[in-house]
């Protein structure tokens, strides 16, 4: 956002305190603008200057796109909802760098961590508050509590909850079912480390009448070697997010692997579909916000916040490449609309 | 001359300017790049991935192809068991492969072809490897290591519409393995039959945005001299390849392809038969090239690229051919008084001897022009060079500017019928204005089966040695001898018509793929040679070997293949022809009589690979390979039939992190047969080789 580290500074030097109320007052006037939630932002980030928590304080992990998508529609729908007295603040996750103390927010009755360096830059202090943790990978979400437990801090767990970026490999596996009856063997590419429940996965693949194999890899230049060995023992294989071994460059080596040995590959993200993976369940940064913010209000009923258990988004939607499927020699449709679940939010929006 | 030509590359260079310019703009919107500040973790879900499948060149999917196309896979390349690259295309059907010596290979397709295989395109990664000083392809020198191919595919038929000259029968492209597929140490040994000692380390890595594999081989054999005391090594080798190849992605949609490869080192003689077996053999070679290729991929369906490449071989090939005395036979002392004063002396032949290059840049888009329309176009311009003093007779280079432009289109007409239609127009300074082109139709019968038709015309043009070959035996003064061959230059371009029929059916799931056509191929003004007896020769009455257009040859045939994965662990490879072909031959004027041969196509050929893999990393393969009757054109001989086996076993391992292989390869387990020469010479007999192989990764 343009001029924003500005408008933090200013908004510090000018300590407004009373600024959350006059937010409230003008967007319900601008509320059918269409700029209005770069509006309410902005006066937000203003407003982070102040040394009291609001109610709510949502956290960004930084300037980008998709963590104010994900913020503005829990704006949007706190301001909505029965709860759309409390006060809601958004800060950058940079702007507590100086506060390793987490004091800006220890009165707050909530706060939401965007993205894992929010997550990271919160869980490092005292923690006196709920957090709320939106558009963070599974693995590293879990990856951040374990290493909580072993400084000693496994106390605060109980007080954080998550809603995944990824999706539950469930929705995967209902995805290769429907792109064709041939996908009947299912690789999956997991970390030798992962405590992923492979066992539930093979449950539901057998009620799918497919099979499930896992590929285990210790790191990323593991992944080519361990996919020969696959041989062609699998029809399909799955991918899930996880930074112990995934990033740009192993998706290119996946995907290149893909089609020069025939093996279609199922994307976590429509970036990856895009590349050329043949098909994808994500969710968008809209979809996340929406389904938060629905926690987000159940949430706010009790007092003490009261969060549900870490869980997966429940508004995705699914796209399938019709160049890759046509490479494969698949007959799909690529919408998959029968596959996705939008959710009240239009799907557009986000990537 | 050199003047003009750079004043010539100028003006096209300009020209190519301007069309860059115009397709920067082609994905401006698609080069924006998605959150900068985004942690890693968040990044791998929304950041956008450079588009893979375009990078990986993708072959048309067997179904929509509107010409025959087999591609040979990596598991098939190593399932095979061999080791020179030529020998991949045993398992092309319609292929013939030829040990002409131990370290020089014949490939062609449909036969009519000699030692030097003219017909045949061969592009390594989109780099043109056909070589101007012998008008063929060196396929020992290529730069690539055969452990680097990722796949070939290979279009059977006239393909110069896509390609250009030189694409005339067919067209060989060999894609080899991104340097980002893969990262790591390898090292690679190999020993066995012929005294081979092969050695090749690679290593592939990522420096920032730039992904790179170099690798290092050596190569070493005693060609076909078996037995100690028959003569000297006359075809062995010895050579070293270092070969670099970089991608590197500064952007979404911008991939830039950087190679670079020398081979250097002592290379098999090109020619089958020494006439002493006391001779020496002089075969150095050094050949080098370098390649980069900007590509920017607006989409899957959209691509532009702009590339740029030199290869340069330095390459002797020089035989003692013996005394002058004995190849007149006659005695030593008469020699002076019949030449003039010459002594006797040991006359050499000269098989290649010169320097060529060849520097090309060449654009092509690709880009979808509506829903039911794509097309792809482009142009290049190239300059070959070639310096032969024993085969051009003259000291300075001989340089040949040629540009093309060409066009393909692809409509589809319906859900179940396509069009493609294309053309090449080229331009040189021998030929002047020819072109190419084809039209074909595809007709979907089922989701899973396609019909195809085709209607091809392609024109190879003259190469510089065939344009100005004057090549003659000398003493060692420097005086002339005896004419060998001679070109009188003005040759017309070689022609080609072509119409094929064919057949695809893959089976759901892709484990049954069947492929077949029927062709029928009419070439005339083949480029050739006749013996002209009252060429005046000044000491000997033999006459010279005179370069004409005047052959002709047409083959009609059916030729397919079947691949069959009964499961996981099995794959069924056949490759067929059955072909009738009918050939007529140079004559030396007017009175000599029509020569006729109709075995300079193989009437049947036959391949089979069949893999196995067992459990534990342990596989295996079987490989089967039948030709019937060949009557190479030229300096070849009327080959026999031959059956041949081979076998290959396998096993890979790992300890901790890394992997192991180690493989048992079996050539030809039968009797021993002959490929290129006839049993009278003896020394290029095919027997039975075994080879060990050893390779790591780490």
């Amino acid at each position: 956002m343009y001029g924003l580290g500005a408008a933090i500074r200013l908004g510090e030097a000018l300590a407004l305190e009373p600024v959350m109320l006059f937010t409230e007052q003008i967007g319900e006037r601008l509320q059918r603008h269409t700029v209005l939630p770069m509006i309410l932002l902005w006066i937000c980030f203003i407003a982070s200057g102040s040394v009291h928590a609001a109610s709510i304080e949502i956290v960004l992990s930084s300037d980008s796109d998709e963590y104010h998508q994900v913020a503005s529609r829990i704006h949007e729908a706190l301001r909505d909802s029965r709860h759309h007295a409390e006060s809601v603040a958004t800060r950058l996750a940079q702007s507590l760098d100086a506060d390793s103390n987490n004091a800006v927010l220890k009165d707050s009755r909530l706060v939401v961590a965007v993205g894992v360096r929010a997550l990271k830059k919160i869980l490092d202090g005292p923690m006196e508050f709920p957090v709320y943790a939106v558009l963070v990978p599974y693995a590293s979400y879990s990856k951040l509590l374990d290493g909580i437990e072993a400084k000693g801090r496994a106390s605060i767990k109980q007080n954080v909850s998550a809603l995944y970026l990824d999706q539950p490999l469930h929705r995967q596996l209902a995805l290769a079912n429907a792109l064709g009856d041939r996908f009947r063997v299912v690789g999956i590419l997991l970390a030798e480390t992962s405590d992923f429940d492979v066992a539930s996965l093979v449950a539901e693949a057998k009620q799918l009448g497919m099979a499930l194999r896992d590929i285990r890899v210790a790191s990323s230049r593991e992944i080519v070697p361990a996919l020969k060995r696959t041989k062609r023992k699998i029809d399909i294989l799955l991918t899930m997010f996880d930074p112990s071994f995934i990033d740009t460059q192993t998706i290119k080596q996946i995907l290149y692997f893909s089609y020069h040995r025939r093996l279609p590959v199922l994307g976590y993200s429509h970036a990856m579909v895009k590349a050329g993976a043949l098909a994808a369940i994500f969710s968008t940064p809209k979809q996340i916000g929406q389904h938060a913010a629905e926690e987000i209000i159940d949430a706010l009923d009790s007092d003490p916040v009261r969060l549900s258990p870490p869980g997966f988004p429940k508004y995705y939607q699914a796209i399938c490449n019709a160049a890759v499927a046509d490479y494969f020699n698949l007959h799909v449709d690529c919408s998959l609309a029968s596959l996705s679940h939008p959710g009240p939010q239009p799907a557009s929006g986000g990537q | 001359m050199w003047a003009s030509h750079c004043g010539h590359l100028r003006r096209m260079a300009t020209g190519f300017a301007a069309t860059v310019c115009t397709l920067t703009h082609m994905s401006a919107a698609a080069s924006g790049v998605a959150s900068h500040t985004m942690a890693e973790e968040e990044k791998a879900f929304f950041a956008d991935i450079p588009i893979v499948m375009s990078a990986t060149r993708l072959p048309q999917p067997l179904l929509e192809s509107p010409v025959s196309t087999t591609v040979l896979t990596r598991e098939m390349i190593e399932a095979s068991g061999f080791n020179e690259i030529a020998d991949l295309f045993r398992l092309v059907p319609g292929f013939q492969v030829a040990h002409a010596t131990g370290g020089h290979f014949v490939v062609a397709y449909h036969g009519q072809e000699f030692t030097l295989a003219s017909r045949l395109e061969v592009l390594v990664d989109g780099r043109s490897v056909y070589g101007n000083l012998l008008s063929s392809v060196q396929w020992n020198t290529l730069g690539i290591e055969l452990e680097d191919i990722e796949r070939i595919e290979v279009i059977r038929g006239p393909n110069a519409p896509v390609f250009g000259a030189n694409a005339m029968v067919a067209t060989i492209n060999i894609i080899t393995r991104q340097p980002y597929a893969e990262q790591g140490t390898w090292v690679d040994i190999a020993a066995g039959s012929l005294r081979t000692r092969d050695f090749l380390l690679r290593h592939a890595a990522s420096l920032g945005a730039l992904d790179y594999r170099i690798s290092l081989g050596w190569e070493e054999n005693d060609g076909f001299s078996v037995d100690p005391g028959q003569g000297p090594d006359f075809d062995d080798s010895q050579l070293g390849n270092v070969v670099f190849r970089g991608a590197w992605t500064p952007t979404l949609v911008d991939d830039f392809d950087i190679q670079f490869g020398l081979t250097t080192g002592e290379g098999a003689t090109l020619h089958p038969e020494p006439e002493d077996e006391s001779s020496n053999h002089d075969g150095d070679v050094k050949s080098h090239f370098q390649f980069l290729r900007w590509s920017r991929a607006a989409s899957m369906e959209e691509e532009f690229y702009l590339q740029f490449y030199h290869n340069y071989t330095d390459q002797h090939d020089r035989v003692d051919y013996g005394p002058l005395s004995q190849l007149a036979g006659v005695s030593p002392l008469l020699i002076p008084f019949l030449t003039g004063g010459q002594p006797d002396q040991t006359i050499e032949a000269v098989y290649a001897d010169g320097v060529s290059e060849r520097y090309d840049l060449e654009f092509q888009h690709r880009k979808p022009v509506s829903d039911a329309m794509r097309i792809v176009w482009g142009s290049g311009v190239r300059m070959d060079r070639l310096r032969s003093k024993a085969h051009l007779n003259q000291d300075d280079f001989v340089d040949s500017v040629s540009a093309r432009v060409f066009g393909n289109g692809e409509w589809k007409l319906s859900d179940k019928l396509s069009l493609h239609l294309g053309a090449m127009i080229e331009h040189n300074d021998s030929i002047g204005l020819f072109g190419s082109g084809r039209i074909a139709a595809n007709y979907r019968l089922a989701p899973n089966q396609a019909l195809r038709a085709s209607l091809s015309s392609a024109q190879r043009s003259p190469s510089i040695l065939e344009e100005h070959w004057d090549y003659l035996l000398r003493f060692k003064d420097g005086t002339p001898l005896n004419q060998v061959f001679l070109s009188p230059g003005d040759l017309e371009p070689e022609a080609i018509v072509a119409a094929e029929l064919g057949y695809a059916y893959i089976a759901e799931g892709g484990g049954l793929q069947f492929d077949a056509k029927l062709f029928y191929e009419r070439a005339s003004d083949v480029i050739s040679n006749y013996r002209d007896l009252d060429y005046p020769d000044p000491y000997f009455s033999d006459g010279a070997e005179i370069i004409i257009n005047d052959d002709s040859f047409r083959i009609s045939g059916l030729e397919g293949s079947i691949r069959w994965r009964p499961g996981a662990s099995d794959l069924l490879s056949l490759q067929y022809s059955i072909t009738k072909s009918r050939r007529v031959l140079s004559r030396g004027g007017e009175n000599e009589p029509l020569r006729i041969d109709h075995d300079a196509t193989p009437t049947s050929t036959c391949s089979l690979l069949y893999i196995h893999d067992f459990d534990h990393g342990l596989s295996t393969s079987l490989g089967y390979y039948y030709r019937s009757v060949l009557k190479w054109v030229g300096d070849g001989d009327r080959v026999p039939a031959h059956h041949r086996f081979d076998l290959r076993l396998a096993k890979s391992f790992s300890a901790g992190h890394k992997d192991g292989k180690i493989e048992f390869i079996a050539q030809n387990m039968g009797d021993d047969y002959q490929e290129y020469i006839s049993e009278k010479s003896g020394r290029t007999t095919f027997e039975t080789r075994y080879f060990v192989k050893l390779g790591f990764h780490y």
